[in-house]
């Protein structure tokens, strides 16, 4: 997994690429620190990159929303497809993150 | 049928001659002879009265016969009416019992009974899917908790690095604490006396170095042993979190898909069992519409009625007539069939091709039934094979209480002449007064109708 993210003001842009399993978790971790140095008020997981996702992979998302709701920000995902799209609606994460 | 079309004409044209040749039984050689005297006329107008008076008294039984015949006729088609009636009646019952039938299958096919409880199949779906999905929120909760944990290790690890650090430093610290116990030993031996109880304090020092040098040593050992507890923990959460759930996928696609298709099959039976309910209340419109027709037999029984008021009226009249034929004549009342009433009588019976008709045509024609004429015993040999055309098992009964009724009227033909028709006792002998007859003529005219 990679990610890059864009800061535009108080909204972020996280662009993801690969695949989001637990193997990941170090890295993602990272993200979550980084979005929370950067003081914004919405972030935007942009998952159209991403083919795979796993159940530690959504188990990050809720992490993140956690912490999202801990430091006030909110979190939407977009972009999802094939795969992706399935295990969101499967799990309702996409109602929980829908943009 | 053979009477019937074009084709019977020259038939019918035989039978005429055939009835003129009767008729001239009368003698016509003789009656050229004897025309010329007054003996001779007399004796010619007395056969033709005679003849007059037998071919009235055949009509008369003929009347009775066919009025008998009516009356079966119209008790058939009441019977059958009321028979078809029933029949149609209970087809749009059955119709109606199906339609209920598969109303039930229908709804015990969409619904499951378990216990006391009655599910419907949205019901069952509902459930099915708040299960499966609860399931998933399970697995997805499991995973979100075993993320939360491996992050708390993984802080946890840093802290252990960093008590390891401390180790490190607690270890350096000791070691420098030896070396400078080691040299404080030095000193003192080199201060000799002065330097004793130095020396006693700097071994003291030095133990004190090595104790915690070991202690150091344990503590190592321990976190060593927490840093590879926590890594197999982490090894374990990786397993519970990462799940490939794409067969929960699949299952929940099945899953669906098979609802789904339940849920069509039972659109399915109810539009089928809609469809039924529609075909059987059409079917009963249907029935309904036949019952009406059979009003028919109504209207013939009228018919028939009217039928069998004309005959009366007609034979009332021939029996006046006759009457003044007696009175006027003074001939001898008929006690037995002539010759000539036997050949019209079985040119009748001929004509029948119906076997139980026919009998009944013999007896109530023949004033002596048992003395049954050689050609009336061959047309009836002759006809017998038609008798398959008879329709109805019923009428052989008919045939038996027509048989026993016209044995009755052999005997006593009398009392079923005042049954049906007026007074044949008076119409088959002169009548002493025409007015009694008029009475008895209303008399019937009320019991007919």
């Amino acid at each position: 997994m990679d990610y890059q993210i864009k800061n535009d003001g108080g909204s972020a842009q996280v662009v993801f690429s690969g695949d989001i399993t637990f193997s990941e978790n170090v890295s993602f971790r990272q993200l979550l620190k980084d979005i929370s140095q950067q003081d914004v008020s919405n972030c935007e997981f942009d998952l159209s990159g991403v083919d795979m996702v796993d159940s530690a992979g959504l188990g990050m998302f809720l992490i993140a929303r956690e912490q999202a709701e801990t430091s006030g920000w909110k979190l939407t995902v977009s972009g999802a497809q094939g795969h992706v799209a399935s295990m969101l609606k499967l799990t309702k994460l996409s109602d929980l993150l829908d943009g | 049928m053979a009477g019937m079309g074009q084709s019977a004409e020259p038939e019918m044209a035989a039978e005429r001659e055939k009835r003129m040749a009767l008729a001239s039984d009368i003698n016509i050689q003789q009656l050229a002879e004897g025309a010329s005297t007054v003996e001779g006329r007399e004796e010619i107008l007395s056969k033709a009265l005679e003849r007059w008076l037998e071919m009235h008294h055949v009509m008369g039984r003929g009347f009775i016969t066919l009025d008998r015949e009516i009356e079966i006729v119209a008790k058939l088609v009441e019977t059958s009416t009321d028979d078809l009636n029933a029949l149609f009646l209970q087809l749009v019952e059955n119709a109606q019992s199906q339609s209920a039938g598969m109303g039930e299958i229908v709804r015990a096919a969409s619904l499951v009974e378990l216990g006391s409880e009655t599910l419907t199949l949205q019901e069952i779906i509902s459930y099915l899917e708040e299960v499966f999905s609860e399931g998933i929120m399970n697995v997805l909760q499991l995973a979100q908790t075993a993320m939360t944990l491996v992050y708390a290790l993984d802080d946890v690890v840093i802290d252990v690095k960093e008590v390891v650090r401390h180790i490190g430093q607690i270890e350096q610290i000791n070691k420098q604490t030896n070396l400078l116990a080691l040299n404080a030993k030095i000193e003192a031996t080199r201060a000799g006396d002065a330097g004793k109880g130095f020396g006693v304090v700097a071994d003291e020092v030095r133990q004190l170095s090595k104790d915690i040098n070991e202690l150091a040593s344990t503590l190592r050992t321990r976190v060593d042993s927490v840093h590879r507890g926590i890594e197999e923990g982490h090894e374990q959460l990786q397993s519970i979190a990462s799940l490939d759930m794409s067969g929960n996928l699949k299952a929940k696609d099945r899953i669906e898909d098979m609802m789904k298709a339940l849920v069509t099959q039972n659109e399915e039976f109810q539009d089928k069992l809609t469809s039924s309910a529609e075909l059987s209340n059409q079917l009963q419109k249907d029935m309904s519409s036949v019952v009406m027709r059979f009003q028919f037999q109504d209207k013939t029984q009228q018919q028939l009625d009217g039928v069998r008021m004309t005959m009366s009226v007609l034979k009332d009249a021939a029996d006046d007539l006759s009457d003044e034929t007696y009175e006027g004549s003074g001939l001898p009342p008929i006690e037995d069939d002539s010759e000539v009433m036997e050949r019209w009588i079985d040119n009748v019976i001929k004509k029948c091709s119906l076997g139980e008709m026919r009998e009944r045509f013999v007896q109530g024609m023949l004033l002596k039934p048992e003395t049954v004429s050689a050609v009336v015993s061959t047309s009836i040999a002759a006809v017998d094979d038609d008798d398959d055309v008879e329709l109805f098992g019923d009428a052989s009964d008919d045939a038996e209480q027509g048989d026993t009724g016209a044995a009755d009227k052999g005997s006593d033909d009398i009392d079923d002449d005042i049954e049906l028709f007026g007074d044949q006792a008076e119409a088959g002998a002169p009548s002493s007064s025409s007015a009694e007859a008029e009475d008895d003529d209303e008399d019937d005219d009320v019991e007919l109708f």
